[in-house]
């Protein structure tokens, strides 16, 4: 019989380690050195489009905390990646901070600025929430339009090469080496608040909002904090955009790119960290293959480019209709199948 | 066999599709020896791709054209499209596939904010850019090294505009976007207004798709405004003067070379009548120029001033490759950028004002022509040098 999987199974259980089976801390380290390595042997295109799947990886990580733990639906994901990268790029090249110390500063300024909105948010759930969410979008955005000391122009500043101790990543193998171990750090410390006191919180305010008051939890603590955590993601995703680009663009973090966002959760699946992996991926890696493909079979691009978004749209339809539970679920029936096989009798913790 | 019944079914038609998508990947077209590859980033699917889609098949069915022809010097021109929707990161990352996988010395470009992207990484590429945006930093050699554009940049043209209307003695109202495209030439307008002697009676922001502009109408009317400088899209020119009509106002719009075009004329219908525009080609059939036989010969369905504009681009881009190869240079960049600065009024098929470069400026004429709507076409109703 199959086993009932749910969002909870993503880890919330306290008792549980951080990697669970063989297979997945053998996968894991695999899998790390796989994408070190074999991000070396791949073209320029192809890194630039691993690189992004991990900023976004990042990301939706933030974005995931908040609405697929929490249940705080946002969308303006997008908008307070912006405002990181906008302010790591300030911090860095305006005022001559050091790079690495400018990423975390921005990831602290979107994080305050997330919990200034999360305030007025308290009281709210639901639609509301979603519209309350779609105001930041909005005053962000505007806010990156007009303040030209921040931005430098309505369509955003160049940041160019990023440099660090005086090592210049200019090779964008190295600069994605440098987006892995964010994305490795930010992924441990959220799948550890999964398995925290926090994580037990954000899951119940989520489902049993009143429940949770009875037990104890405090509802508007809880989600302020959430609201912090999730932004504070953002703002250093957005940073390592931006110097990704080496050009912050202005309609890069519009409401679009937060509904994307929101999309890749969604499809990758609610609450867990593989959602957020594998939702980036998809996002990212589905329109460049319908892209390519369309290229190879017919040889119009003014007849492709509308066919492509029309495919694209329809696979995330057929999507959310035969798996809404999102990829993450697919996969944890992957891990669970290849663990038995692999590692019968030998899967203790 | 149990991993079957393990996943979904729709888990394995989508690796199925996706397998069938990385064979096709890896089925990489054969060249002709010789053959030299050029790229170019197009926006069909993204905002103002009304304006993208036949920018960007000028210049594709220019290259077509020029390829039936033999090529360039006998030598065919490989096309390699990237659609990135007028979107930036997009672009960027196509900018570096076709720089660093293809290894392209030239890419014909789109918009504003994409183009403006990839400024610093094309001087760093010594790639040569051609944008069909003509915002005025992609005239700076400084700024923008590798960066051509064929025809008047926005404030120059826009400049040109205002002296029209100073010559009309009349009283000048701004409908601007308030996005890089629409704010480029604002301070030049502005400038030439205060030189010319022309008033600016007035000042609105108008998105580039409203629905509508009855406020921005009233502003204009009560102001007294005569003439309305438009640098927006079809769509939001077409709105302002069905607005302009419905509360009286007798102000005459002047679009940019994005906002009058054709597609005003077929949205705005009869409200089209007497407005103005700056164009950047010569109309669709008008067979004095020489290259238009063979843009008339490719059949295009719609054809309109930006399809235009795209083969002159493409004629232009053929022009300083050819004269690379009777110079035996090697095709890049650098030596692109070279031939560009030995082009002295060249005309591209006469398509196009003449064009010239020179490594002090990127300015390729000060050409600012005004056509009105008259009897549903436009008609050229003035020029300036």
């Amino acid at each position: 019989m199959e086993p009932n999987l749910t969002d909870k199974d993503a880890g919330t259980a306290a008792a549980r380690p951080l990697l669970e089976t063989r297979l997945e801390r053998y996968g894991a380290v695999g899998l790390i050195l796989a994408l070190a390595v074999g991000s070396m042997l791949i073209s320029s295109y192809h890194l630039s489009l691993l690189t992004t799947i991990t900023i976004f990886a990042f990301s939706a990580m933030g974005l995931n905390l908040l609405s697929g733990n929490a249940g705080l639906i946002s969308i303006a994901h997008a908008a307070f990646m912006g405002l990181g990268a906008f302010t790591a790029a300030w911090f860095a090249i305006d005022l001559g901070i050091p790079i690495l110390i400018a990423i975390i500063l921005a990831g602290i300024v979107s994080a305050g600025v997330g919990l200034l909105f999360g305030i007025p948010s308290l009281r709210l759930s639901g639609l509301y929430l979603i519209l309350a969410t779609f105001a930041a979008q909005i005053i962000l955005y505007w806010f990156f339009e007009q303040a030209l000391w921040l931005t430098k122009s309505p369509d955003g500043r160049f940041v160019g090469i990023p440099e660090v101790m005086g090592f210049e990543f200019g090779d964008p193998w190295h600069y994605y080496l440098l987006v892995l171990v964010f994305t490795i750090a930010g992924a441990v410390v959220y799948l550890n608040i999964l398995r925290s006191g926090l994580g037990r919180s954000l899951e119940v305010i989520k489902e049993r909002p009143i429940v949770s008051q009875m037990m104890g939890v405090n509802l508007q603590r809880t989600k302020l904090i959430a609201f912090t955590i999730g932004h504070f993601y953002a703002g250093v995703a957005g940073a390592l955009y931006g110097w990704h680009l080496q050009f912050v663009a202005t309609e890069a973090f519009d409401l679009m790119g937060s509904i994307e966002l929101l999309v890749m959760i969604i499809i990758g699946g609610l609450g867990s960290l593989a959602g957020a992996v594998l939702g980036a991926t998809f996002i990212v890696v589905v329109p460049e293959l319908l892209d390519m493909a369309g290229r190879r079979l017919v040889d119009d691009m003014g007849l492709m480019a509308p066919i492509r978004m029309f495919i694209y749209g329809l696979l995330v339809v057929i999507f959310l209709i035969y798996e809404p539970h999102g990829l993450a679920r697919t996969w944890r029936k992957l891990v669970r199948y290849f663990n038995k096989k692999l590692f019968k009798n030998k899967n203790e913790h | 066999m149990n991993i079957l019944f393990t996943l979904n079914r729709y888990l394995i038609v989508l690796l199925l599709l996706f397998g069938g998508a990385f064979f096709l990947m890896a089925c990489e077209e054969a060249e002709e020896e010789g053959t030299i590859r050029i790229g170019q980033i197009t926006n069909r699917t993204g905002d103002t791709s009304d304006v993208g889609i036949p920018l960007a098949d000028g210049v594709r069915d220019a290259w077509r054209w020029i390829n039936d022809q033999g090529g360039v010097r006998d030598r065919p021109i490989r096309l390699i499209e990237r659609e990135a929707g007028y979107n930036v990161p997009r672009t960027i990352s196509y900018f570096r596939e076709l720089t660093t996988d293809y290894e392209v010395p030239l890419i014909h470009g789109f918009g504003t904010p994409d183009s403006e992207a990839v400024m610093d990484l094309a001087a760093r590429a010594e790639v040569i850019y051609m944008p069909t945006s003509y915002d005025d930093r992609f005239v700076n050699p400084e700024v923008a090294p590798y960066f051509f554009i064929t025809n008047a940049d926005y404030s120059t043209a826009a400049r040109g505009a205002v002296r029209y209307v100073a010559e009309q003695e009349g009283r000048l109202g701004l409908a601007r976007n308030p996005g890089g495209f629409g704010m480029a030439p604002i301070a030049a307008i502005k400038e030439e207004a205060l030189m010319s002697g022309v008033p600016i009676v007035a000042e609105q922001d108008l998105s580039y798709t409203p629905t509508s502009a009855v406020q921005q109408a009233l502003s204009f009317r009560n102001s007294g405004a005569t003439h309305i400088w438009m640098g927006n899209t079809h769509t939001a020119m077409s709105v302002l003067a069905r607005d302009l009509r419905r509360q009286e106002s007798d102000a005459v719009i002047i679009g940019n070379i994005y906002a009058g075009d054709e597609n005003f004329i077929r949205s705005a219908g009869s409200d089209a009548e007497g407005h103005l525009s700056l164009f950047g080609s010569v109309a669709y059939g008008d067979t004095t120029a020489p290259a238009m036989e063979a843009i008339m010969a490719a059949n295009y369905r719609n054809p309109d001033t930006h399809y235009i504009r795209g083969w002159a681009q493409a004629l232009i881009a053929a022009e300083v490759i050819g004269m690379a190869i009777d110079e035996e240079l090697d095709i890049t960049g650098e030596n692109l950028r070279e031939m560009f600065y030995q082009l002295n009024h060249f005309s591209p098929g006469g398509l196009i004002p003449e064009v010239s470069y020179s490594p002090d400026s990127h300015r390729p004429n000060n050409n600012a022509a005004i056509y009105q709507v008259q009897n549903g076409e436009w008609v050229k109703i003035w020029e300036e040098e």
